[in-house]
């Protein structure tokens, strides 16, 4: 049941906003534009609050838009009811009706459409095979597993083969260890089926395992779109830095530019670094805690005490003390390796293109 | 002995004092329940099953025969299913406009939807007679028709739909309410338009709860005995059957065989209403969702909504503007010279029904709420023997019609061993007994509230159960006892079928006396009272809370 035409999803300069009885409307989507092209699996990612779910809402119809325009597959659909978008939604709670069966749930759409018999069968049976639970299909749903459930909302969705597919967290409800597994099902599957689709999370780890490419939102708007990799190397703010991993940010300066490279000064040392747009002046380095090499005090780098170790199993963590400032550092466990003390002495070290400039006002 | 030790013992003997409250009062509780509920009933059974040298049943298979009597029987449930299930429709559609429809002035509508469960339901007859009856303002005063159609079982389905809609209104705009609005959204994204959705998703899981209403009306249609009474004419039903039997034929043992019939049925439809509510299991899979539901914006359907919301309340409002009018007119239909006459007669001869009911009201129903605690809290957190039993036994008066209760009492406390016919007591007993259910049920929520930790750590810092009811608990509870009792007030004051047997020249109620006002034509001061009456629990209603307690408005959202 792959889907070979796959739909390419604009959304431009999206508002939407709530009013309460008596006061300001308060906003929660603002001037959103997203550009997805046929089959990508993009996310939205941010904190609870940020406005992904509502734009989610928005796109599925379930709320009225303010202003702005949606293109599916270049035709506009800001103002069509949700049952004529051909929009697949899977919510939080899966929202499968109680009263039907497994079955029932997947074949509703079809239903709805007056499908021949014979194509329902064949359908719920090839969504139910897909997700694997053919088994199930007499069950109700208070008799499955929440990672079943899960499943046969996807079926549900998948099976009216949409132009676009919703995922409101619908992994947040189920245990840690099951979330791992059913999202690698989920990306393998949409992989297969080519079905351009939006995620909300606010999940980092989900996003960067699941998307092509991710939005990362806040109070909003969109702050960043990019894939994960470029999102988590080259943050645009120092929100999206924080939020998708963990970050340093240390006060120095730019002392010269030089087309794509900038050397920045920073614990009065130099560091060479690549593909920074900034201008001279107070910058700030972000530097990841697993670029930074931790080293005995005799070794060339900046000078620190160890305040704090965590031991975290398969790595530790450190956080050192360089003058005012503390900088974290991860090392990998491996095996009895002599690891530092608090209290001890260390030098500091990280390579010039492991470093991203940020302008030093941001936030 | 040390100090310590000494010490230890004599904190356990007191504990052991103390404990002896609960073990004692639960016995006590059980014996007052077993007298007032259970005796009467047997007594009653006892009436209509022995009677005379023939052997048992005669009487009750001589009732069952005779093909009056089945035909009264059969207009009882003709009448029940037909105002079940009006009922039940008027009541979905009221209650899915105002939950879902984007209408102007829900507060009006609740509010005059909401009037008629706290007023008595022979208001509705009263009403309906000054607007629609031989000397009618809307039929002879506007059409000059002088007909008797409003007589029979259209004036009494009219009655009946107004004076109970509204309980099962209440009941499916808590369901309503209650539905999780991502399963119509779901629905929607999978191509379900409004209609839709409601038709295939909502309305299946809402079906146990308009089962429940269906059953709940046929239950009240069933015990109502005064708008049978003022407008049955030729359509006899039951309760005003067994009214006529007792008080018009003194044959006691037929109207006590009579009343067998009507329990039946009653304890019937509640069995089903019982197993249908715990099997209403549906609507709680998976989390609730985040989202309030998008009110239908639909013009036609807004249209509509309105449409039934306004006809339905200008219908109530009209027969309390009716009734309004007719308290302050000489003689509404014949002679509408404006006169204050029948209100100062409510507040001369009738003073002693307002004033008793008012008290007899107040005080059972404090005893009520007070019994549903203690029965509350003996079922939900302590495991007492017999627990259960005394439970079950003091929540049956749900099942009973009103006018079977009433016939019970009057029957068991006439005389030895037990004599209470004339006194305040066989009222505040009925009063209570019929209210105890609604105290067990504000008493449970209540306890529901509090987490079980609170009396646990009560109990480990050496508190007995006694005193942690008294001293932890109850502060908590508090809000939702006073509802209890608000609710437990109206519902004694309003009914006509419990007490109507139980009533005596010494302790006269509001209810009886509008009857007895109607019967004698003195429409004026029977609408004056009955002004008085709704006056009285709206005062009682709004101002009990304010005056008592500070957290209403948190406990009393709607």
């Amino acid at each position: 049941m792959s889907n070979r035409t796959a739909k390419s999803l604009r959304v431009q300069s999206l508002n939407k906003s709530y009013g309460i009885k008596g006061g300001p409307r308060i906003p929660a989507v603002i001037d959103f534009s997203l550009d997805v092209a046929p089959g990508e699996f993009v996310t939205l990612l941010g904190p609870s609050g940020c406005g992904k779910t509502t734009a989610l809402r928005v796109l599925a119809g379930l709320e009225d838009i303010d202003s702005g325009e949606v293109l599916l597959d270049g035709r506009s659909i800001a103002r069509l009811p949700p049952h004529r978008r051909r929009i697949g939604m899977v919510f939080q709670n899966y929202a499968l009706f109680p009263h039907m069966s497994v079955f029932e749930n997947v074949a509703y759409s079809l239903r709805l459409r007056r499908a021949a018999e014979v194509d329902v069968k064949r359908d719920v049976g090839d969504a139910l095979d897909v997700v694997g639970l053919a088994d199930f299909s007499n069950r109700l749903p208070g008799q499955l597993s929440g990672g079943q459930q899960q499943r046969v909302a996807v079926a549900r969705a998948l099976v009216m083969k949409p132009d676009l597919l919703l995922f409101d967290e619908p992994l947040s409800n189920l245990d840690a260890k099951l979330r791992v597994q059913v999202r690698s099902e989920l990306r393998r599957l949409q992989r297969a089926l080519g079905t351009t689709s939006l995620f909300v999370t606010h999940d980092q780890e989900e996003a960067m395992s699941l998307s092509d490419r991710i939005a990362v939102m806040r109070a909003g708007r969109v702050e960043q779109i990019g894939a994960p990799s470029e999102i988590y190397a080259r943050p645009a703010t120092l929100f999206v830095a924080g939020f998708i991993g963990k970050v340093n940010a240390l006060p120095g300066t730019v002392v010269s530019t030089n087309g794509g490279r900038a050397t920045a000064e920073c614990f009065g040392h130099r560091f060479d670094i690549s593909g920074a747009a900034v201008t001279r002046g107070d910058a700030l380095l972000l530097v990841r805690p697993e670029t930074v090499l931790l080293q005995p005090p005799e070794r060339t780098g900046i000078a620190g005490i160890v305040s704090e170790i965590e031991y975290l199993g398969d790595r530790t963590e450190y956080r050192v003390r360089v003058g005012e400032t503390t900088v974290a550092a991860v090392r990998p466990s491996l095996g009895q390796e002599a690891s530092f003390t608090e209290g001890a002495r260390v030098s500091l070290a990280f390579a010039g293109d492991s470093i991203h400039l940020l302008p030093a006002g941001s936030v | 002995m040390t100090h310590v030790e000494a010490n230890a013992a004599a904190a356990g003997e007191e504990g052991i004092g103390r404990n002896l409250v609960l073990p004692v009062l639960y016995p006590l509780l059980a014996l007052l329940i077993l007298v007032f509920v259970a005796y009467p009933m047997f007594v009653l059974f006892g009436r209509a099953v022995v009677e005379g040298s023939g052997p048992p049943f005669t009487l009750v298979w001589k009732v069952a025969a005779d093909p009056y009597n089945r035909k009264v029987f059969w207009n009882t449930l003709l009448l029940g299913a037909i105002v079940a299930v009006l009922g039940t429709l008027l009541a979905t559609a009221y209650a899915y406009a105002m939950t879902r429809v984007s209408i102007p002035g829900k507060k009006v509508w609740h509010f005059f939807a909401m009037l008629p469960t706290i007023s008595p339901p022979i208001l509705m007859a009263l009403g309906l007679i000054l607007l629609y009856g031989r000397r009618g303002i809307v039929t002879y005063g506007l059409f000059g028709i002088q007909t008797t159609g409003l007589y029979g079982l259209y004036g009494l389905v009219i009655a009946q739909l107004m004076s109970y809609f509204p309980f099962a209104y209440l009941l499916m705009l808590n369901l309503f309410r209650g539905l999780d609005a991502s399963m119509e959204e779901a629905a929607g994204t999978l191509g379900a338009n409004a209609w839709q959705a409601l038709r295939t998703v909502s309305l299946p899981l809402l079906l146990p709860g308009l089962a429940g209403s269906v059953l709940l009306l046929f239950g009240y249609s069933f015990a109502d005995l005064g708008n049978p009474m003022l407008l049955g004419g030729d359509f006899p039903v039951l309760s005003a059957q067994i009214y006529q039997t007792i008080i018009g034929m003194y044959d006691v043992p037929q109207g006590a065989a009579l009343a067998i019939f009507l329990l039946a049925p009653s304890v019937l439809m509640f069995v089903a209403h019982k197993r249908l509510s715990s099997r209403m299991s549906y609507a709680t899979v998976g989390a609730k969702g985040s989202s309030r539901l998008r009110l239908v914006m639909y013009l036609p359907a807004r249209i509509a909504a309105l449409v039934l919301v306004g006809i339905v309340t200008l219908a109530i409002c009209l027969q309390y503007a009716t009734i309004l009018a007719g308290a302050f007119t000489q003689l509404f239909g014949i002679n509408y010279t404006p006169t204050l006459r029948h209100v100062i007669a409510t507040f001369t001869k009738s003073r002693g029904a307002i004033l008793d009911t008012f008290a007899l009201g107040v005080i059972s129903a404090i005893v009520s709420v007070g019994l549903g605690l203690v029965i509350a809290h003996l079922v939900a957190r302590t495991r007492h023997f017999g627990r259960g039993l005394v439970d079950f036994v003091a929540n049956t008066p749900l099942a009973i019609p009103g006018t079977v209760i009433g016939l019970a009492f009057a029957l068991a406390f006439s005389g030895s061993p037990l004599l209470l016919t004339g006194t305040a007591a066989i009222i505040i007993v009925a009063f209570v007994v019929r209210a105890l259910p609604y105290g067990i049920r504000s008493g449970v929520a209540a306890l529901d509230q509090i987490h079980r930790s609170l009396d646990e750590a009560s109990m480990t810092m050496g508190a007995t159960s006694g005193q942690t009811l008294w001293r932890v608990l109850l502060p908590l509870v508090r809000p939702a006892l006073l509802a209890g009792m608000v609710f437990a007030f109206t519902r004694s004051v309003t009914t006509l079928s419990a007490v109507i047997f139980v009533v005596s020249p010494h302790w006269s109620l509001v209810t009886p006396t509008i009857l007895s006002q109607m019967d004698r034509g003195d429409v004026g001061e029977a609408a004056a009272l009955s002004v008085v009456v709704v006056l009285m629990v709206l005062a009682v209603i709004h101002g009990v809370p304010r005056l008592f307690d500070r957290d209403w408005r948190e406990v009393h959202q709607e």
